[in-house]
């Protein structure tokens, strides 16, 4: 834009325009969403221990003929026990006095959101990142997940034989749900036709990554942050959830918490969030491990 | 704005790569290969067949007595009736180092001889019907000494970890036992 002037430029103002206006909405790079409050026991927290044990009795044999004056035999009853320590995690922030006031978002409770978001984040990481030790599996770099693949590992998973009350979580990568519904598209003239296909459609067709879905009896998620499986693949996992016997576990001994604390030689306060937990595997004939192509 | 005065607020974006962390991996009686990323802090994690015992990786004991192996002890010649293979050991280190470094194979470029050749032969077995806890032709021949016994596509039986217990049958060496066929 010109400068103004009068008619006889005697006095002559410079430009005196901002070239930019800053959105005062405080907005967050996009991020998977978190699967692992829904596939985890998360017990109490600790006091006075670092580390969540928990025991499995292995099954006795079936019960034997008996005589009735003689003595019952005794069969010991001892329990496996599983330990899972936890572990201090931290991140911290440092806030000026003076760029905390000049910022235009409220950059205090936005830290403080990414914050909690990056321990959520650390929760999310160490439970995705058990698919790698669970021991039961099938699939390489090169199977696709189809209908068929479906079928198998759900039976495969089914044959370790364990009880449970809720419906399984099945964690998908997104390779495996892309071609799981390019599978069932492909043919939709015989599996869309039933009752089948449209539960299928439902649910893995949801617009975004995180939403669970129920397909034959097995809850169906998907995320980009499954963990590598065979050399270039990528590690699904089904897991048993619930009360009666949940397949992972995430335990606390110090629940998430930001607190902020004044360091006036840098005019300014740090935030940091604190936690301390561990992640670990309850019981490997509760999960299963598939892999599929990425 | 004064964004540059707030300090270390990583992109909550951004998925801690886990393969920066030492990773160790661990061969099973039907060829199931499962690896930990060793983030030093966790100590146990729960039922698993790799754990740490004073920051050094070691298989869990009842994952050892039955059959489970350290891919190191694999591809190093550490398990009884195993050939080692540097080229394995080292193929596998390449891997871990180029993940490490963010990069990646492309999809199914790596084929089935990337592991150690005992990966496939436990794999064969498992699919063959001779996976973890089957009898061997040669055991079978003790067992049941006049009946004829066909022997399998594979060979059977798994080897048992230097570090681990004996198994309660004998285990044959590969080379007694074509030789007794």
């Amino acid at each position: 834009m010109a400068a103004i002037s009068n008619a006889n430029t005697a006095v002559v103002f410079a430009d005196a325009i901002l070239t930019e206006l800053i959105d005062a909405e405080m907005r967050f790079g996009v991020q998977a969403p978190f699967l692992f409050p829904d596939i985890v026991m998360q017990p109490p927290t600790l006091v006075h221990t670092k580390r969540f044990s928990t025991n499995v009795y292995a099954n006795m044999t079936a019960s034997a003929a008996h005589t009735e004056s003689d003595e019952v035999a005794s069969a010991a009853n001892t329990p496996t026990a599983v330990d899972i320590d936890t572990a201090l995690y931290a991140k911290g922030a440092f806030m000026s006095d003076w760029g905390t006031g000049m910022n235009v978002h409220a950059i205090v409770p936005g830290t403080v959101q990414a914050l909690m978001t990056a321990c959520y984040l650390r929760f999310e990481t160490d439970v995705l990142g058990l698919f790698t030790s669970i021991t039961g599996n099938q699939g390489s770099a090169t199977t696709t997940m189809t209908v068929d693949n479906f079928v198998s590992v759900t039976s495969a998973f089914r044959a370790q034989a364990k009880r449970s009350s809720a419906k399984p979580m099945m964690v998908l990568s997104e390779s495996a749900r892309r071609d799981l519904q390019a599978d069932y598209m492909q043919n939709g003239g015989s599996i869309y036709a039933g009752a089948i296909g449209e539960q299928l459609h439902n649910a893995v067709s949801s617009a975004n990554q995180g939403e669970w879905a129920p397909f034959s009896n097995y809850m169906i998620a998907s995320t980009e942050n499954v963990p590598v499986g065979d050399t270039t693949g990528k590690s699904c996992a089904i897991v048993h959830v619930g009360p009666e016997g949940p397949a992972l576990v995430l335990a606390y001994s110090m629940d998430p918490r930001i607190l902020a604390g004044r360091e006036e030689n840098r005019v300014g306060a740090w935030l940091v969030a604190s936690h301390a937990h561990g992640a670990g595997i309850r019981e490997q004939a509760r999960a299963y491990r598939f892999v599929v192509r990425a | 704005m004064q964004i540059e005065n707030i300090e270390d607020i990583s992109l909550p974006s951004r998925y801690d790569n886990p393969w920066a962390f030492p990773t160790v991996a661990a061969v099973g009686p039907n060829g199931e290969f499962v690896w930990r990323h060793f983030n030093s802090k966790q100590a146990e994690i729960g039922d698993v067949p790799i754990r740490s015992m004073d920051g050094r990786p070691v298989l869990s004991p009842r994952y050892a007595e039955a059959g489970w192996c350290l891919y190191s002890d694999v591809c190093t010649g550490n398990v009884r009736g195993v050939e080692e293979s540097a080229d394995a050991w080292t193929r596998w280190q390449n891997l871990i180092k180029a993940r490490a470094a963010g990069r990646h194979p492309p999809r199914g470029s790596l084929g089935e001889d990337f592991f150690h050749p005992e990966v496939g032969r436990r794999r064969a077995a498992a699919a063959a019907g001779g996976g973890a806890g089957t009898l061997s032709a040669a055991e079978l021949r003790v067992l049941f000494p006049g009946v004829e016994i066909h022997e399998p596509e594979h060979a059977v039986g798994v080897p048992a970890t230097v570090r681990g217990p004996k198994p309660k049958l004998e285990q044959p060496e590969p080379e007694k036992a074509k030789a007794a066929s």
